[in-house]
């Protein structure tokens, strides 16, 4: 222990002490990351501004009273309404059968398209019910007695939820990008830029268990990946208070966001840093010089994120505790290494393993702590639902 | 202090090579034992191991009672090991990096230690600048407390004065002769002929992997009839061993 809490010390004061570490691990997580996220959302809000003010170019092709019931939205003469939907001309166009059934075309892609769509389908709604009714009257039954359509179900929880679904889908992702990245050049630093300057050497030449170097190599590392993942949470924060304000709502708190779920999200990521620095720790290894362990831990990144996306959102069953395997496998494996027990080949086999235990243990962690689909799928709404109630 | 047999070690790759053939050597306390040999000959292979940072493929090896593979914890609480290529922490004091050794090599008081030795050693001046700052001598001297923060009994230097001016050089070369007069036990390798004629009492001259010939300056210089040691060391280099 002696040993393991000299070792992090040191790395830690080196780390800090270290402008590139400084840069990468604090000020772009502080800065960089949000204004990112500001500036995105900036260019998004003007963009929403631009389509709010262009209504939606509706064709219909109906009998009259279709016509009349879809005249809400502006309408325009219907000639040529495919090809004009196509080419981009119109947003949507409905078009009624010889059965009478409607059939509503638009397109995906286009904001402007998509409202088009949401207008048209509430008006339908409307048409229909008005129609059912009518045949129900017709026939002596009462007016609700007949549905001749299909009822349709939309998402009753408007655009505000479907915000914080998105937002609670980003976060965690956004918080798992943060911490790999900052961890990439620390820990490139500490192995393959210590190997390079020789002072690796000095260190495994002491008294001191391998075990220990390696713990606290990997301990500082995985500090300083939690120092961004915090203060990107913080810098990420403030923005969203900054935004909220700016869209005239009131400020978010921090009070509400200490619920049990985050609180476990929280130590999910503990468990993660160090899971993280041991499998790049281990794919960087074999590098022999500091670019070669920076292209080495990008690629494994890479490969990270691609695996923990769907894993997050995949994963059906409780056991964040399986989080811890990772942890201890990596650790035993770079001890290995250390010794010069282990070979490339082990050391790659064990780096994948690794890896796979590490995304599976992140996304069981996901699930216990959260009865969504994701880590902060119930924080974040009940967050922002209990800071709009404290400050109405 | 130092017992040797029959180590060896080879590497694999596409051109396996036997970069040590079974050296065998013995260094007492209170001497210098030269490791003379050019560049390739297995100088720092054979420290590496010595010092446990390489596993030998055959032989033994026990530095003060310790064997390399069976217990190499007990070989590194043994030697001070300092080479060429061994650095400083740049972004450490010069305070900090000996403060940072002593607690690691588990030494009773580390601040305590780490003060005596930055008087002995005159690190005063810039014990508080970073090593990054520092001058190649105060660096070596930084190197130097390094390497002796937990008194080991047996110093493992390789070619500790390689890319050093004359005047730093020669005040490690002094440091080296007052370890000796204090008992240690000193492992040097060079390929500086004058270092080794002036430091060492017993010199192997390694080529290839395998020691050529061992002895004291005047046994060397008995044995080949040549005066000086480069003499000497050219003859056995040119007879030579076998190709590997």
């Amino acid at each position: 222990m002696r040993a393991f809490l000299a070792v992090l010390g040191k790395e830690l004061t080196e780390s800090f002490r270290d402008g590139s570490v400084l840069l990468y691990s604090i000020a772009f997580p502080l800065v960089l990351y949000p204004l990112l996220l500001w500036g995105a959302v900036q260019l998004l809000v003007l963009q929403a501004g631009v389509v709010e003010q262009q209504p939606p170019r509706l064709a219909v092709d109906a009998s009259l009273d279709v016509m009349e019931a879809l005249l809400a939205p502006p309408a325009l003469p219907s000639e040529g309404g495919r090809e004009a939907l196509l080419a981009g001309d119109l947003d949507a166009l409905v078009e009624e059968g010889a059965d009478g059934a409607l059939t509503l075309g638009w397109r995906s892609t286009r904001a402007r398209s998509e409202r088009a769509r949401e207008l048209v389908e509430e008006r339908v709604e409307v048409l229909r019910a008005e129609r059912g009714e009518a045949l129900a009257v017709g026939a002596g039954l009462p007016p609700d007695a007949l549905c001749p359509w299909d009822v349709r179900s939309t998402d009753t929880a408007g655009s505000e939820r479907v915000a914080l679904e998105a937002l609670s889908r980003v976060i965690p992702l956004m918080a798992l990008t943060t911490l790999m990245i900052s961890i990439i050049y620390p820990m490139v630093e500490v192995l393959v830029g210590e190997r390079e300057r020789g002072t690796l050497e000095t260190t495994l030449v002491a008294a001191v268990p391998r075990w220990a170097v390696a713990a606290g190599k990997l301990g500082a590392v995985a500090v300083t990946g939690l120092f961004a993942v915090a203060g990107n949470g913080l810098a990420i924060w403030a923005t969203l208070a900054s935004l909220t304000a700016q869209a005239g709502g009131s400020a978010l708190s921090l009070a509400g966001l200490w619920s049990p779920a985050l609180l476990g999200a929280i130590g999910a990521l503990i468990l993660l840093a160090p899971a993280t620095a041991a499998w790049i720790g281990l794919a960087i290894l074999p590098a022999q010089s500091f670019k070669a362990g920076q292209n080495r831990a990008t690629l494994v990144i890479t490969l990270a994120l691609g695996l923990a996306a769907p894993c997050l959102s995949a994963s059906t069953e409780p056991g964040w505790a399986w989080a811890a395997v990772p942890v201890a496998g990596t650790a035993m494996a770079l001890r290995g290494a250390l010794n010069g027990v282990l070979a490339g080949g082990p050391i790659a086999v064990a780096a994948l393993v690794n890896l796979l235990l590490a995304a599976v243990g992140l996304s069981l962690g996901a699930r216990v702590l959260s009865r969504e689909d994701y880590l902060f799928g119930q924080a974040l709404p009940r967050w922002l639902s209990w800071t709009r109630a404290r400050h109405p | 202090m130092i017992d040797v047999e029959g180590l060896t070690k080879r590497f694999f790759g596409p051109e396996p090579v036997t970069a040590v053939d079974g050296v065998s050597f013995h260094c007492a306390p209170g001497r210098i034992f030269g490791l003379l040999g050019p560049n390739g000959a297995g100088k720092t292979t054979t420290l590496r191991m010595l010092a446990t940072l390489l596993s030998p493929d055959e032989g033994t090896a026990r530095l003060n009672g310790h064997e390399v593979r069976e217990d190499p914890a007990g070989v590194r609480g043994s030697i001070g090991y300092l080479s060429a290529s061994t650095g400083l922490y740049g972004r450490l004091t010069a305070w900090e990096m000996i403060a940072y050794f002593a607690r690691l090599q588990g030494v009773a008081d580390p601040e305590a230690r780490t003060a005596e030795l930055v008087e002995r050693f005159g690190i005063g001046p810039f014990a508080r600048v970073r090593c990054e700052r520092l001058s190649t001598g105060m660096r070596q001297k930084v190197s130097i407390a390094r390497a002796v923060v937990h008194q080991p009994p047996i110093l493992i230097l390789d070619e500790p004065t390689s890319g050093l001016d004359v005047l730093v050089a020669r005040t490690f070369l002094d440091f080296v002769e007052r370890a000796r007069d204090e008992g240690h036990c000193v492992l040097y390798s060079t390929h500086i002929m004058s270092e080794a004629e002036r430091l060492c009492d017993r010199i192997a001259i390694l080529h290839r992997g395998r020691i050529l010939a061992e002895g004291s300056l005047s046994e060397l210089r008995e044995a080949t009839g040549l005066r000086y040691l480069e003499d000497i060391f050219v003859r056995c280099v040119e007879r030579g061993g076998p190709e590997r």
